[in-house]
Formats: structure tokens, C-alpha cells, sequence
């Protein structure tokens, strides 16, 4: 299990690299000003006025500011790191809510269209999850929206939720505070996702439960809840923690768009009006930490699942 | 005659598997130090358990898994070398009709399609002169034209046997081994194909390695019987003799299972 | 009405007038709707636009070459169907894969959808669209809800939004059909070779793989996007390039496993060559995990195309996602980004639709011995 989490460790370095390297790419290649003005930008006095750095230097500094945690500073946004931590946890709540939601709903309505296979019940939540897995996340927050804040406005009543933010406009008193402003925003990504996890769990409890083990204890009497709860759902339970390693590129990706449809002022958010200002600092710093927080979840995905399953262990290694 | 070098002759052949149950770099040694040889026109029976190596020696022979040690030389060249050098002469030396039938044909070609590849490489006749020459191939093996348009799983074992028989022909081999062609078939097919194969033995004048488990599969259609045992060949001798005088210990033991008439 | 459908006898009659009705009613969905749809739509054409078809029938212009080519399917479809029903079925026809995919119901009403977008993304505009381009573009009002003159209604900017939507369809559509199929392209080839040549390729194909696959795409996509002035191809070539190591992966399994069958032995010891091996043996057996997973490489690339473009980052001409966008919250102006949202919706659902049933039938745990 050691070896393995080195390696797994060392997987993640290497990818964190490939990420710093992907977006220094994307600014060495850019078109003039752009790209002078992210090079330039995190050397500190030299803005403007130094010359033109060669690629070499310029990839030396891009990895080693990075690695001392600055990404640069803006005219708009200050220090950048600064800026975008003050935001993390916004984006944060929403993304592990949204994770949480979605592994209930989807673990729900997978087990139960497991349990009721076959069955009308069966047929329509698959309709259904093909629906929400195909939707895209911003048109399920715009419908979201639609139905629990701008119809209701629309007939002149409250609206369900609040229009937009994180939190009250004079400041949170406490945390219950913020749930209104969590809700629709992790009920879009849980959707989204979950349908996802719906799908691979009913076909996987469906074949976990056809193993002649399960049948066996089927035929001994056992109980179905147990059966199901027992047998079905451990099997099928293991590869669903790697499969949230691959999800999660899509949690962060759907932050963006959730963040943009509800106006929560997260990373994502602050990207997207990053772009709108030409604050390009903030959107290279936006993009290098959503890459990161994919590297560092796809690690914890591959750390739980070896620590679920030992024999993984020897499996990966060999 | 004695001048013509043998079609095949194997010498010393060793075949080994990795084995991870024998450790990180641990091999199971499958075919051991094996020597036979073939004389044109001659028929040989490799018999052993399941599990004794032989489709592994069928395999290593015409290049299907790598041989560790030893040497495979066809009409006096060595095979290896010409099948890097020129494979498709290789082929034309040693053809081989695969244990599992169906396994052994692609089940997204027709039957049709699958001999005119092998003819188009080998002689490049296409077109109306290949669908003659599959026609002709289907024939010889005694399957009718319309199987041409049957997919692999859209026939009898038997007649898969045959469709793999008559592929394995189209490239005119001077060696053709059979890995246990009859095993999987009911007892009046099996002597349908072995009568099939020892008629083609005499119209082609081919040498036929025929690989079975059990010692009455081979008594009426070869000259000499091969026995394997563990990877080794413990016996060899011609067929009236060994059925009348077997030497090892092991032989006796397959003779035994042997239905007496 | 049961027994006659069942049997396709007596639908001739019902043929006649409405063809593909029949088959719908025997359970055969797609082949029925796609029968139906194009007769239906020439039908709709010349009772609403009779005007328009008779003077430009025959023309070179594109809107006498669109309706010729709709009242050319109307007329395969009608001959199709009758002839279909006319014919008795043949007892015991054993059923390939593809026909099984297209009378599997939920694949059909799939195909139906694609067939209906794709006929209205590119007839659409030359027949539904009114000559006058000028007209559509000054209405009266803004935010009009949907009538007569304005199907879907009209924008904050006064522009009709139907026009706006079928020029989205074809953008969103064309991008993702594009995209989609450039990935699969670059997946299935660096798949396959990677899992039937084993050894370093594979290792360093598989490395890139994990690698792509661990990035979060959509925010790099995004911050080039932003950095960048990207054509409609540079565009879908780089979103083909986030597609392909899905595709890479699913394709490479399925390759490895390919490698190991007995055929491929038989046809290396045949001095078949590797090649010949790959293209001609390999890739048509691993035909269901390629459409499976191009019809999904589609479906995200229209995802990625309309996302980018509600974020304001796509192509400066129009896409369902720039409608959505500009529709802004869904009430009290729900016709602006209505109509594309769940068009987008619907065509993703019907790939995913199709996809399913194609993995159905191909599933090597499923019998497929027919
Ligand atoms: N691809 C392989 N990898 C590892 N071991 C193998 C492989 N093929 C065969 N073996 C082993 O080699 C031995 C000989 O097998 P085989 O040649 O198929 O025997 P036979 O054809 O006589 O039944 C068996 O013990 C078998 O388990
Ligand atoms: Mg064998």
C-alpha cells in the first residue's frame, strides 16, 4: 500500500507539471499583448518596461513562481493566489455539496432501479437519468432557476431562493446563512452528476447481483434488503471511487457554469469576469488552480480506492 | 530421396509460458527438448493428455508463440528466418488448422471472404477467378458454394473444421497440422473429417501433423504416432508397432483407454 | 387495427397516405418515423409554401435544389413503405446487428430525432426562412412571444428567433458532428494502434491518455478560447482534441482483448500482414465500442461547443448556446433560450439514446450468436 501511494504521489507531481506546462503553453503561444502581459506580469517591478523574456527563462520562472505559490499580480485583482483563496471556498462548498448530492441521488436511484428492475418504475428512471445525464449543467440551473426564483417572480410571489451571491447582502451571521444560496446551485451539479452515477451504479448492482454467490444467498433466505445491501451494493460501490476521480474534471468544469448561471462569486465566477476585464492573471490563475484541484481529487480518488480494495495494491504494481 | 531434406524436422524445440506463479520473472516450460521430423507425403499422430504441450508445439511451428530454444527447419531451411524474411513463403512451408475452430475465424467475415484473403495474398487471384477458387477450395473440402455467404457462427462444427481445413489449403502448404480437428465433433463426423484428411494426403501429396488426445483418432489415418507427456516426447514409433508394442510406461496408459474392437 | 398492424398486410392502404405509419405501428419506430418525417414535411411545404416551391422547383437556386431534395426523400420514403408492407416477412431472416439496432424503439425514436435536426439544420433555412432577409431582422417589437410571423418569438435585439435558432443549429450541430468525429478519428486510430501493438506504444499512448483525461478540459478550453480568436475549425479541432483520449481509451481495451482472440493468431501464421490485420480484422470487430463511443464524443462535443458559447467564448455567429445565454434567466422571456436548450437537450439525449442500444448489441456478454 506504501509503494503504491508513492507512485500514485509521484503520478500526481508529474501532472501537476503537465498542467503548469499546458497553461504556460497556452500563454507562450498567445496572440502580442496578452501574452507579454501574463510573462512580464509576475516579476514584479519589470512590468511594462523589461524586454521579452526567451522561453527558457520564462518557463523557469513560470514553474518557480509557481511553485513558491504566486501567480502573478493584477491592476485589477491585486495579488492573484490571494484573490482567487478568498474565493475557494465558495467554490468548494458548492463543489463537495454538489458531490455529496449527487452520490446520494445517483447511489439512491441506482440502487432502487436495481432493486425494481424491470418494472415501469425501472423504465422511467432511466428515461429520466438519460435526460439529466445529457443535459448540460447550465441549462439544468437555468431550468432550476427558472422554476424556484424567475416563475415565481414572475407571479408576483417571493421567489424561493435568493437571485443571486453567496450570502446576505450585509454579511453572514452564521453558516445556516449560506444554505439558501447553496441549494439550487449543488441541486444543479448533483443532478448532473448523479445521473452519471445513477447509471453505473444500477448496471453494476444488477451485475453484482446475477454472481452465482448472490443467487446462492438468495436461495438461503436471506433477506433482500441484505441481499442487496450486502452483496449488491459493496461490489458495486469500489469502482464508483474511481469513477468520481474521472467526475471530477466535470465538478469543477460544472462550477463554472454554475457559478456563471447563479452568479456565485467563486473561482469560476471570477474567471469568467476575468475575461470580460482582460485580467488575464485571474484567468491563468483560475485555470491553473481548477488543474490542480483535478490533480490533487484525481489522487485522493486512486489513494481510496487502493485503501478500499488492498488488492489493488499488487494489481497496479504488477 | 534421401537426397530431398525432410518438410519438417524439429530439434531440440523449447517453449516456455511466463508464470507469475513462479515469481516476477517465472516461466512454465511447455515444450521441452522435443525432436520430430516429417517426411513428404507422411502422416503423423501427436497424441498426449490435454495440457501435454502439443498445441503449444503446433504454435511455436508456424510462429504463433516464440520458441525459446531449438530449431524448426522447413525442406532444410530454417523457418524462423524465412518467416522474418519473406512470411508469406513461410506460410506456403507449414499451415496449421487451429484447435477452436470458430476462435480461429474472424465472426465478422464470411466464409467466402475468408478464403479469397488468404488466396488473393498467396496467388493474388481476384475477382471471378478468386470466387472459382473458392468455390474449387469449398469443394475439395466438401462443403457446397453457398457456405461462401455464411458467417462462422451460421455452421456446424463439422463444417467449421472444414472451412478452416480448406483455408489452410488455399495456400497449398507442403506441411498442414491439424490441432485436435475431430476433439469437439460427434464420433460420425469425426471419421467424416479423418477420411477427408487422409483422402487429401493422398490427391496432395501432403505431409499431415495430426494432434489428438487419444490414440484411436490417429490408428487409421498415420504412419507413425508421436506421444507427448509434460512437454516431452516419450515415444515414437510407428503406429502397428506401438499399438502392438508400446515402450513406455505412459503409452500403456493411453492404450488402455483405447476402446478395444 | 392490432392484427392488421402486426402483420403489415392490410396497411397498405394506411401506406398510401401516410407512409411509415405502418411499421410505426408494428413497433418498427425508426423506420417508421423516418418514412414519415420527410413525407410530412413535403406535405407541410407545399400546403404552406406552395408559392415559394412552384416558382423556384426546378431553379438552380438553393431553395429549388432544398425542396427538390425534401420532395425526393418524400418519395423514397413513400416507396419504401409501401413496398415494405407490401411484402410478406420472411420467416425465421435471421437479423443482423444494424437491423437490430434500428428496430430497437428507444434507438429508433433516437434516430428520429437526429434525422429531424439534422433535415431542419440544413433545409431549414432556405425553405422555413422568408426570402426577405431584411424583414426578420427589423420587428416591430422586442421580446415577442412566439405567433405566426415569429414561431419562436422574438429577441431583446428584435431579431427573430427561429432564424437565430436554425443558424444556431447548424453552427452547434456542424461543431459538434465536426468535433466529435475529428476525436474519434484521432481516439480510435491511436487507440487501436496503441492496444494491438502493445509494448512502449502502447505505454506511451496510454501514458498521454491518463494524462489528458485527469485535466479538466473545459477551463483550459475556456482560458484558450479566451486568450485566443478562434475560427469555426481551429475551434472544433480543439475540442476534437479533448475528445480523443476517452475515445482512446475504451477503443485500446477493446483492441488489447482483439490482439489475444485465436483469429488473429490464424492470420499472422497466414503471413497476413500487421496491417491488414489491424484495419481489416481488428477495427470492424471493435465497430461497436467505435460507434458507442463516437456517438458520445458527438454528444459532449456539442456539449463543449454550446458551453463555451454561453460563456460568450465561442464563434462570433450564432449557436444554441449564444441563444441560451442571451435568454438569460427563463422567465418571463422563456421562448429566447427555450427552443434551443432542449433542442440541445434532445439531441444529446437521442445520441446517448443510440449509443445504448448500439452497446446493447454489441456487448460481448449479450448472445450474439443470431
Ligand atoms: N498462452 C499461455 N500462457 C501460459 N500458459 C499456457 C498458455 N497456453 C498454454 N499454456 C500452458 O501450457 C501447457 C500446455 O498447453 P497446450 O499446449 O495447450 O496443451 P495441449 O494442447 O496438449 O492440451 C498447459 O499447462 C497450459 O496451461
Ligand atoms: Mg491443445
Amino acid at each position: 500500500m506504501l509503494s503504491y501511494a508513492i507512485r500514485r504521489l509521484a503520478v500526481a507531481v508529474v501532472l501537476a507539471f503537465g498542467v503548469a506546462t499546458v497553461c504556460f503553453a497556452l500563454v507562450w503561444f498567445a496572440p502580442g499583448d496578452e501574452r507579454s502581459d501574463l510573462l512580464l506580469s509576475g516579476r514584479g517591478a519589470v512590468v511594462d518596461t523589461g524586454p521579452e523574456p526567451g522561453l527558457v527563462e520564462a518557463y523557469g520562472d513560470w514553474v518557480g513562481s509557481l511553485l513558491r505559490g504566486d501567480l502573478g499580480t493584477s491592476e485589477r485583482s491585486g495579488n492573484v493566489a490571494r484573490w482567487l483563496l478568498a474565493r475557494l471556498p465558495h467554490t468548494l462548498a458548492l463543489s463537495v455539496s454538489g458531490l455529496v448530492l449527487a452520490v446520494v441521488f445517483g447511489v439512491g436511484v441506482g440502487v432502487l432501479q436495481a432493486a425494481r428492475a424491470g418494472t415501469v418504475l425501472d423504465r422511467l428512471l432511466t428515461l429520466g437519468t438519460v435526460v439529466a445525464y445529457s443535459a448540460p449543467a447550465f441549462w439544468v440551473g437555468i431550468l432550476l432557476g427558472g422554476a424556484f426564483i424567475h416563475k415565481p417572480m414572475e407571479l408576483g410571489m417571493e421567489p424561493l431562493f435568493p437571485l443571486t451571491g453567496v450570502a446576505p447582502p450585509g454579511g453572514a451571521t452564521s453558516l445556516l446563512d449560506y444554505i439558501p444560496y447553496l441549494v439550487l446551485p449543488a441541486l444543479t451539479l448533483g443532478i448532473v452528476l448523479g445521473a452519471g452515477i445513477a447509471r453505473y451504479t444500477r448496471a453494476a448492482m444488477l451485475e453484482a447481483l446475477a454472481q452465482d454467490y448472490v443467487r446462492s444467498a438468495r436461495a438461503r433466505g436471506l433477506s433482500e434488503m441484505r441481499v442487496l445491501f450486502r452483496h449488491g451494493l459493496r461490489t458495486a460501490l469500489l469502482p464508483l471511487i474511481s469513477l468520481l476521480g474521472v467526475y471530477l474534471p466535470v465538478l469543477l468544469t460544472g462550477a463554472v457554469f454554475v457559478e456563471t448561471v447563479f452568479s456565485r462569486t467563486g473561482i469560476g465566477l471570477a474567471m469568467m469576469e476575468a475575461i470580460l476585464g482582460q485580467d488575464l492573471q485571474v484567468l491563468m490563475g483560475g485555470a491553473l488552480m481548477f488543474g490542480f484541484a483535478a490533480v490533487v481529487g484525481n489522487l485522493i480518488a486512486d489513494l481510496l480506492y487502493g485503501w478500499a480494495d488492498p488488492r489493488i495494491g499488487d494489481a497496479v504494481r504488477g | 530421396m534421401t537426397a530431398a531434406p525432410p518438410v519438417l524436422e524439429i530439434t531440440g524445440l523449447r517453449v516456455s509460458y511466463s508464470d507469475r506463479r513462479r515469481g516476477a520473472h517465472g516461466r512454465f516450460t511447455a515444450v521441452d527438448g522435443v525432436d520430430l521430423t516429417l517426411a513428404r507425403g507422411e502422416a503423423v499422430g501427436l497424441v498426449g493428455e490435454s495440457g501435454s504441450g502439443k498445441s503449444t508445439l503446433a504454435r511455436a511451428v508456424v510462429g504463433v508463440v516464440p520458441v525459446e530454444a531449438g530449431e524448426v527447419r522447413a525442406g532444410g531451411e530454417d523457418l524462423g528466418l524465412l518467416r522474418e524474411r519473406d512470411p508469406r513463403a513461410a506460410a506456403r512451408r507449414v499451415q496449421m488448422v487451429f484447435q477452436d475452430a470458430q476462435g480461429a475465424l474472424d465472426p465478422r467475415q464470411r466464409v467466402g471472404s475468408a478464403l479469397g484473403e488468404v488466396l488473393r495474398l498467396h496467388d493474388g487471384s481476384v475477382g471471378s477467378e478468386g470466387a472459382d477458387a473458392v468455390a474449387a477450395l469449398l469443394a475439395r473440402v466438401g462443403l457446397e458454394e453457398s457456405h461462401a455467404r455464411r458467417f462462422p457462427h451460421q455452421l456446424s462444427g463439422g463444417q467449421r473444421q472444414r472451412v478452416g481445413i480448406a483455408r489452410a489449403l488455399a495456400v497449398e502448404p507442403d506441411v498442414l497440422i491439424l490441432d485436435e480437428p475431430v476433439s469437439a465433433l460427434d464420433v460420425s463426423v469425426q471419421a467424416q473429417i479423418l477420411t477427408l484428411l487422409d483422402g487429401l494426403r493422398r490427391d496432395l501429396d501432403l505431409s499431415v501433423l495430426l494432434i489428438a488426445h487419444d490414440l484411436a483418432v490417429v490408428r487409421n489415418v498415420c504412419h507413425r504416432v508421436a506421444v507427448m507427456y509434460r512437454g516431452r516426447l516419450v515415444e515414437t514409433a510407428p503406429t502397428d508397432a506401438l499399438f502392438a508394442a508400446p515402450t513406455d510406461p505412459y503409452t500403456r496408459a493411453l492404450l488402455d483407454a483405447v476402446p478395444r474392437l | 387495427m392490432q392484427s392488421v398492424a402486426r402483420h403489415q398486410r392490410g396497411g397498405v392502404g394506411l401506406s398510401v397516405f401516410l407512409p411509415g405509419a405502418p411499421q410505426i405501428l408494428a413497433g418498427r419506430v425508426a423506420e417508421g418515423l423516418l418514412a414519415l418525417m420527410p413525407w410530412l414535411s413535403a406535405i407541410l411545404l407545399l400546403v404552406l409554401r406552395a408559392d415559394l416551391v412552384s416558382s423556384q422547383l426546378g431553379e438552380g437556386s438553393t431553395v429549388g435544389r432544398a425542396s427538390m431534395a425534401l420532395l425526393a426523400a418524400a418519395g423514397l420514403a413513400w416507396a419504401w413503405s409501401l413496398r415494405d408492407v407490401s411484402t410478406p416477412p420472411e420467416a425465421g431472416a435471421g437479423q443482423g446487428a444494424w437491423v437490430r439496432i434500428v428496430r430497437d424503439p428507444w434507438a429508433g425514436i433516437g434516430l428520429a430525432i437526429l434525422l429531424f435536426f439534422a433535415g431542419l439544420s440544413l433545409l431549414g433555412p432556405p425553405l422555413l426562412l422568408p426570402e426577405d432577409p431584411g424583414r426578420t431582422q427589423t420587428t416591430e417589437e422586442g421580446f415577442l412571444p412566439p405567433s405566426m410571423d415569429h414561431p419562436m418569438g422574438t429577441d431583446n435585439a428584435k431579431s427573430d428567433v427561429f432564424e437565430r435558432f436554425l443558424d444556431g443549429a447548424r453552427v452547434t450541430l456542424g461543431i459538434g458532428l465536426l468535433a466529435g468525429l475529428g476525436g474519434a478519428l484521432i481516439g480510435v486510430t491511436l487507440g487501436a494502434w496503441a492496444g494491438f501493438t502493445g509494448g512502449w506504444v502502447d505505454r506511451v499512448v496510454m501514458r498521454c491518455v491518463d494524462f489528458f483525461i485527469a485535466l479538466p478540459k473545459l477551463v483550459l478550453l475556456i482560458a484558450l478560447a479566451a486568450l485566443y480568436d478562434l475560427g469555426p475549425v481551429t475551434l472544433a479541432l480543439f475540442i476534437a482534441f479533448v475528445q480523443w483520449p476517452a475515445l482512446a481509451r475504451i477503443v485500446r481495451a477493446e483492441a488489447v482483448a482483439l490482439a489475444q482472440r485465436e483469429f488473429v493468431h490464424a492470420l499472422r501464421a497466414f503471413g497476413v500482414s500487421e496491417r491488414r490485420i489491424l484495419f481489416r480484422h481488428v477495427l470492424p470487430n471493435a465497430q461497436g465500442v467505435i460507434l458507442v463511443g463516437t456517438a458520445l464524443a458527438v454528444a459532449n462535443a456539442l456539449l463543449i461547443e454550446a458551453g463555451l458559447s454561453f460563456l460568450g467564448l465561442g464563434l462570433d455567429s450564432a449557436s444554441w448556446g449564444r441563444l441560451i445565454k442571451d435568454g438569460g434567466a427563463l422567465f418571463p422571456h422563456w421562448w429566447v433560450g427555450g427552443f434551443a436548450g432542449m433542442s440541445l437537450v434532445l439531441v444529446v439525449v437521442a445520441l446517448n439514446l443510440v449509443a445504448d442500444a448500439v452497446r446493447d448489441v454489441f456487448d460481448p456478454r449479450a448472445d450474439v450468436t443470431v
